[in-house]
């Protein structure tokens, strides 16, 4: 490190390094254990590893989870990439309400989208079915969401929105000289799309899939609320079933860190493969002068056709899945729409069912954790970064890696490691177990991969003459930062203190695992309905979130559309 | 496989650590517990809350714990908190509970809710209080032959029963169509459209030799695998109402139909017993060993077994003791009695009297959870 790296900044970047070092490492040992966990009656083998390939369900599991992790990036990107490129490359008018719009779709909680898809899609209970059968003459359902492609395509449509935003800003920076001068060489608009556009964006595009798959082999919230009843697990939902087995026996937590490792593999060389595309799509940058202007396309009506498909998805993905919550929060028990139902509406289960003590507690712990989380992820992920940019150490390689690994681990598996590390060993030393300083701790770790990733590129924007100059005048590392750094950097700041809260306000993974009396969140509240069949009121409490949420979603959107606006 | 320490000396650390933990925790049981309901009303007013964790299908969920501790605080002139979050089914609660017992965790429910398999494993791996629950009750319970209320040891107090059988959507089930028996399942009109518990509730102990034994119940779970559309966990009644699954084979229980009619709800449900036999499946109140207010939560268990908390538990959640004279379930067992059905009341003693129990389950629990193809 040089030398006026402060030892504030390098603690405060170590921590986490050795939080993550610490669960990777418990995860790994327990992996290889058998037996009480932290106990003499522990020992050691490779059977947690061989009684994983044995199980038949186990190999249905990966199956089902490349399906769907496969079909949930076909539709993000299908859905993502047009409307990226039309809202980035064309003359498409109300650009700024459709970052609102895929910026909204990314807020609103998966369990949702689940929960409103299963009355829509169902085999037996989805309305789509319903009108296909009663209107259509279909002769038995034809869709069916449970299923490792339905759960995909509901994923998928959460993840839009993610696909758009990873691929817009490559649409947005992508010099339009080779487009030009295709045009110029008489090559038509799909000539010039196939042979000059596609190709120039593959590397980001590519980037984008390897991403979301990653996200898609770790997601919970859909696979658990639409396939865990049927029978059909994803990779995510075995371990879950792993970890809470049906019976009154001990969870097989060493079957579980085996699956762990098993994932983390996996992840780990996705995510080298993401570095390297990232790398490679540097070979494709064109060289320019500064301040050159885009020429857009000029796309007239099919602009209107855009904003049509735009809004299909708004109503598909989001608005029929919260009016059917809105519905399912208001009738004494689940049953379709009828004339019947509507009649029966009412108010009851939401003030009179809904335990407020509960919704209040899990309230409490979430506004706690969104307000603690994003900071604390700032206060490590700036120390990260500064050490990544400004150091001229080695050690600042084996700081990026670790800053990314988060990344490539499966929220669910830090939760179990954090959860066996509280429970097993830490249960003398420090009294985690049970506690929303353990939630928080592991929700940091899973947020510092884009908060570092956010503030290095904010920080290689500023020169570090500025620094110099105060290091000069013996002001010290920590003071330059807070003084100089932290005012130049507010908008970076900013912006990934809300994309955490967010993220922070609507996570479930993490909290299912990790609940207890002191440290229920809402997202878990609604869960733990969910689980135990009181539909009406998980979506009651849905409600109550939602409307919670807004204003973080103003937040967000006035936030977001300064940003357009002052990008434009 | 390695062993963490040489086999000898830590089998005879083990040994004599068990030992002297058992001893210690029986002792300290024995001789901290109090002895009678006035002694028990005193200490439980000391630990101030009560915490408790179960589905929130059960004992009508938070609302009804914040109930019970209300009938509670009046009855015996406490001032106790009460806190509920909702937890997993019954089954992975005694897990749970066996884990944070296991790692030296406080309990994350004073009072663990269960039915006679936690009983009966909660009772073998030693994670319940051992308990004097006849010095504490107001009333002694009637016999019933063959059944005796408090689990072996004492480790847990039967407070409540219900009728295994086959909860139904009375509007997509035409009348006629109720199964009456097990074979009736099987009709071709229900195929792929009901559903079975994970923890293949009934079946368990419909396969017991003292009913129709291992053989007849595995055969029928097979064949069942391949009829049910999916899994869903007994109180789980809205996937019924919203016509998911069209039955569910079996049920826990009849509490949730007893407890929509109750209240009054209309939801469209309704219950079968099987003429084969009849169930009574008993749910214990239990305290664990690492409970933070065991006191109070053994009182929770002593009103229950109150006129006043049978009626609560009736009214609320659909179910009560068949051992008391005002009992619901009383009725509907002698009801079933008189008409010739073979009754069997279980408990913790008669599955371990019948052998393999657990065994026998997982066996089935295999069954139900493999998916078969279309």
């Amino acid at each position: 490190m040089r030398t006026n790296s402060s030892p504030i900044l390098i603690a405060l970047a170590a921590l986490p390094m050795l939080v993550i070092l610490t669960l990777v490492t418990i995860l790994v040992w327990i992996s290889f254990q058998t037996g009480i966990l932290g106990t003499s009656d522990a020992t050691y083998t490779l059977n947690n590893y061989s009684e994983v390939f044995e199980d038949p369900i186990f190999a249905e599991a990966v199956w089902n989870t490349f399906e769907f992790s496969i079909t949930a990036t076909i539709v993000a990107m299908l859905i993502g990439l047009p409307i990226a490129w039309v809202t980035e490359r064309t003359t498409m008018g109300g650009k700024s309400w459709v970052y609102v719009i895929m910026t909204l779709g990314l807020l609103i909680p998966g369990i949702y989208t689940a929960m409103g898809w299963t009355f829509l899609a169902h085999e037996r209970i989805g309305f789509l079915n319903r009108w296909a059968v009663q209107l259509l003459g279909f002769s038995e359902a034809p869709l069916n969401i449970a299923t490792p492609v339905g759960m995909g395509f509901v994923q998928g449509m959460s993840l839009a929105a993610l696909g758009f935003i990873l691929t817009a800003q490559m649409f947005r920076s992508m010099n339009p000289s080779l487009e030009e001068a295709a045009n110029i060489h008489g090559l038509g608009f799909f000539g010039t799309l196939r042979r000059i556009t596609l190709p120039l964006a593959m590397p980001a595009i590519l980037a984008a899939v390897i991403y979301i798959v990653v996200i898609g082999i770790a997601t919970f919230d859909i696979p658990a609320i639409i396939g865990l009843g049927s029978r059909v697990y994803l990779l995510s939902t075995y371990i879950f079933l792993k970890t809470n087995p049906g019976d009154e026996e001990l969870a097989q937590h060493g079957i579980t860190a085996a699956l762990g490792v098993m994932m983390i593999l996996v992840a780990i060389l996705l995510t080298w493969w993401y570095s390297r595309v990232l790398r490679k799509g540097d070979q494709y940058g064109v060289v320019t002068g500064k301040g050159y202007r885009p020429n857009l396309i000029n796309i007239g009506g099919w602009g209107k056709v855009a904003w049509g498909f735009i809004i299909v998805y708004l109503i598909a993905a989001k608005v029929l899945p919260l009016l059917l919550i809105g519905y399912t929060a208001f009738i004494p028990y689940l049953a379709p729409p009828s004339a019947k139902m509507f009649s029966l509406m009412t108010l009851e289960p939401i003030l009179e069912e809904i335990d407020w003590e509960l919704v209040l507690r899990g309230m409490e712990n979430t506004f706690i954790l969104v307000f603690s989380v994003p900071l604390i992820t700032l206060i490590v992920a700036f120390a990260i970064s500064w050490l990544i940019v400004r150091s001229r150490s080695r050690t600042r390689y084996l700081l990026e890696f670790g800053a990314f690994l988060p990344h490539a681990l499966p929220e669910i598996i830090l939760a179990i490691s954090a959860l066996l590390l509280a429970l097993f060993f830490l249960k003398g030393i420090v009294p985690l177990y049970g506690t929303v300083t353990l939630i928080a701790i592991v929700y940091v770790i899973t947020r510092i991969s884009f908060a570092t990733r956010a503030i290095n590129s904010a920080l290689l924007q500023i020169h570090k003459e500025l620094e110099e100059a105060a290091h000069t005048a013996g002001i010290s590392a920590v003071k330059t930062s807070w003084k100089i750094l932290v005012p130049l950097l507010r908008p970076t700041l900013m912006a990934v203190w809300i994309w955490s809260a967010i993220l922070v306000y609507r996570e479930l993974t993490v909290a299912v695992f990790l609940i207890g009396h002191e440290n229920i969140t809402l997202p878990a509240v609604i869960w733990s309905y969910w689980q135990s069949g009181a539909i009406n009121l998980a979506a009651g409490v849905t409600l109550v979130m939602t409307v919670l949420l807004i204003p973080l979603i103003l937040l967000f959107w006035w936030f977001g559309r300064k940003s357009v606006m002052q990008s434009n | 496989m390695l062993n963490l320490y040489s086999r000898s000396a830590a089998l005879k650390t083990v040994a004599f650590a068990s030992l002297t933990a058992m001893l210690a925790v029986g002792s300290a049981q024995a001789m901290d517990a109090p002895k009678n309901l006035k002694e028990l009303i005193a200490a439980a007013k000391k630990e101030g809350t009560l915490t408790a964790m179960w589905s929130s299908s059960s004992l009508a969920g938070g609302k009804g714990f914040r109930q019970i501790v209300k009938g509670m605080n009046k009855r015996y002139g406490m001032n106790l908190k009460a806190k509920f979050t909702p937890g997993p089914s019954m089954t992975r609660m005694v897990a749970k509970t066996t884990r944070e017992v296991k790692a030296g965790q406080p309990a994350s429910t004073d009072l663990l809710w269960n039915n006679s398999g936690g009983a009966l494993k909660g009772g073998k791996v030693g994670i319940l209080r051992k308990v004097d629950w006849m010095a504490y009750l107001e009333r002694k319970p009637l016999k019933w032959d063959g059944f005796d209320p408090i689990a072996p040891g004492g480790v847990g107090m039967a407070s409540a029963g219900s009728l295994v059988g086959i909860m139904y959507n009375t509007e997509l089930v035409k009348a006629g169509d109720v199964p009456q028996s097990f074979e009736d399942v099987f009709k071709p009109q229900f195929k792929g459209k009901i559903a079975t518990t994970p923890y293949v509730a009934g079946m368990r102990e419909f396969g017991m030799p003292g009913v129709l034994g291992n053989e007849v119940m595995t055969k029928f779970t097979k064949r069942l695998s391949n009829q049910i559309g999916g899994l869903m966990r007994c109180g789980s009644t809205d996937r019924l109402t919203s016509g998911e699954f069209l039955m569910l084979v079996f049920s826990c229980g009849d509490q949730y139909v007893n407890r929509a009619k109750n209240s009054g709800s209309g939801e469209p449900l309704g219950y079968a017993l099987m003429k084969e036999a009849v169930i009574s499946h008993t749910r214990y109140g239990m305290v664990p060993v690492n409970s933070k207010a065991p006191n109070a939560a053994t009182l929770a268990v002593v009103w229950l077994h109150t006129e006043e908390g049978q009626k609560w538990m009736w009214k609320n959640a659909g179910l009560d003791l068949p051992v008391y004279p005002e009992s619901q379930m009383r009725k509907k067992l002698l009801a079933a009695k008189a008409k010739g059905a073979k009754i069997v009341m279980n408990s913790p003693q008669w599955l371990g009297a019948q052998g393999g129990y657990i065994k026998f389950r997982k066996s089935l629990e295999k069954i139900v959870k493999a998916k078969k193809k279309k």
